[in-house]
């Protein structure tokens, strides 16, 4: 289960990459255009393009960092008997203090104890 | 100054001006996209409930057309509930006690003749699903209403207020969305946290007997050494809140407890840790006031002490499903809960009430 429905914003990271790319590649090309002819006009669009792609390349980083911490949902067990717990993925029909799985150890019932949302470790 | 220089500033004063009302039209028009944009997040919200309500009733509505259910939920997320007057505010918290017990009941037994395969637990949180979708769809009209109202009298000022409430109200849209999922499955939320307190408690001490005295309200009272400890909470595992107050007046018929302790949910404050345990004094129940002020009532007239036990969550973490902060700071609630009535003298009692919706919690 996802803890919202708003798409990942991670997404936008190929358009970006595509976007400095171009841009970088358009300053290049008018800044040649400069160094050939000493046009002025080119000076200036190549610093108007340049200053596109310093933006672009902040918001690009600014994204690349964004933390996204994944969760997902989960069931604790604690076995009655002997104490012990687990936790594992939740199941569809999970409901709270059921018996659901045999505990590993003793073999008795265990409880579900908790559903909850966990972070994903990686 | 000759012909030449005069023209030229009469164009630049032109440009000017031209270039001022330009600004001004690109600024409401921005601002508008933006709205827009806002408004679509909202209304697909809204249908995605809506959706999911339909579907979940559906799953229960045996040989029922489809169709007539489908008209029928669209026709219950139009309706409203209207707040008594204030104009003579004596008696308001009855009469307002009264309209919502007719509106739940009336939406509850509306919603059971569409899903008659459905048991009461699970028709309380089909209730829950059409409340949410009736509650995305309020917001989204009354959004769509100002929206429309400044477009048409290009009220520069309407948008701006608008496009600066938005963000907050998209937190709020997707707080309420997030419950959707939870309800769905039955599983307990970040609300629930108060009544899993008391189900813990129950759990840990046994319960000498347990009664419904109020509909959708179970008072438990527990088998505690030396004092007489009564739990109250929302029956579960359907999706209600119960009605503590009703619930508290019946144990305090019976015995004088020395204290009142509710548990509930608190919001964070930014900077804050979610499950963090705070006390407090006073009635911890939020929503209409109805049962705070019921609460209040009894422990004044009755000079009973009043603590509260909060657990910090975010308005999103509230209404999603629980995660693993919140589940630990009701592991901590119940503690201190335990701290509280092991300081009471022997012989004493008390009312410990596990404010919120019990979704997913049974008793």
């Amino acid at each position: 289960m996802s803890t919202g429905s708003a798409p990942h914003p991670k997404r936008w990271i190929p358009t970006y990459i595509v976007l400095l790319a171009s841009l970088l590649i358009l300053a290049a090309a008018l800044a040649l255009q400069y160094l050939r002819t000493g046009s002025d006009s080119y000076l200036v669009s190549a610093a108007f393009v340049a200053v596109i792609a310093v933006y672009t390349a902040w918001s690009f980083a600014r994204l690349i960092t964004l933390k996204v911490t994944p969760r997902s949902l989960m069931t604790l067990l604690k076995c009655p008997s002997c104490g012990h717990e687990v936790v594992r993925r939740y199941r569809e029909g999970d409901m709270l203090f059921s018996e659901l799985d045999a505990c590993p150890k003793c073999g008795s019932k265990m409880v579900a104890e908790g559903i909850f949302l966990k972070e994903e470790k990686h | 100054m000759n012909g030449d220089t005069t023209t030229n500033m009469l164009l630049l004063i032109i440009a000017l001006f031209a270039l001022l009302f330009l600004m001004q039209e690109l600024q409401i028009y921005r601002i508008i996209t933006e709205v827009e944009n806002y408004l679509g997040i909202i209304r697909a919200a809204r249908e995605r409930a809506l959706h999911a309500a339909k579907e979940q009733v559906r799953k229960y509505s045996k040989s029922l057309d489809p169709e007539y259910v489908s008209r029928r939920i669209d026709k219950l997320i139009e309706t409203r509930i209207i707040a008594p007057t204030s104009l003579d505010p004596f008696g308001i918290v009855r009469k307002l006690k009264h309209v919502l017990s007719v509106g739940e009941r009336t939406l509850e037994s509306e919603v059971a003749s569409l899903a008659p395969a459905a048991s009461p637990y699970e028709v309380q949180n089909l209730v829950v699903l059409v409340d949410i979708a009736r509650s995305l769809n309020e917001v989204y009209k009354l959004l769509n209403h100002y929206y429309l109202v400044a477009r048409r009298f290009k009220s520069l000022w309407l948008l701006m207020q608008l496009s600066a409430a938005m963000p907050f109200i998209i937190e709020e849209v997707r707080a309420v969305e997030g419950a959707v999922e939870a309800f769905r499955r039955s599983i307990p939320i970040g609300d629930s946290a108060g009544p899993l307190v008391a189900a813990f408690l129950m759990r840990k001490y046994g319960v000498q007997y347990l009664v419904e005295p109020v509909k959708d309200t179970i008072v438990a009272k527990l088998a505690y050494s030396g004092k007489d400890i009564y739990v109250v909470k929302g029956k579960g595992p359907g999706g209600n809140t119960g009605h503590y107050d009703d619930a508290v007046a019946w144990v305090v018929q019976r015995t004088k407890p020395a204290v009142i302790i509710t548990v509930d949910a608190a919001l964070r404050y930014e900077g804050e840790v979610s499950g963090e345990v705070v006390h407090g004094f006073g009635v911890a129940i939020g929503g209409t006031g109805v049962e705070k002020y019921g609460i209040e009532e009894i422990a004044t007239k009755h000079s009973i002490p009043l603590y509260a036990v909060l657990i910090k969550m975010t308005e999103v973490e509230a209404l999603s499903a629980m995660t693993e902060e919140v589940y630990r700071g009701v592991k901590e609630g119940v503690t201190v809960v335990e701290e509280l009535l092991a300081s009471l003298p022997d012989g004493s009692s008390a009312i410990v009430v596990g404010v919120g919706n019990t979704v997913g919690v049974p008793p």
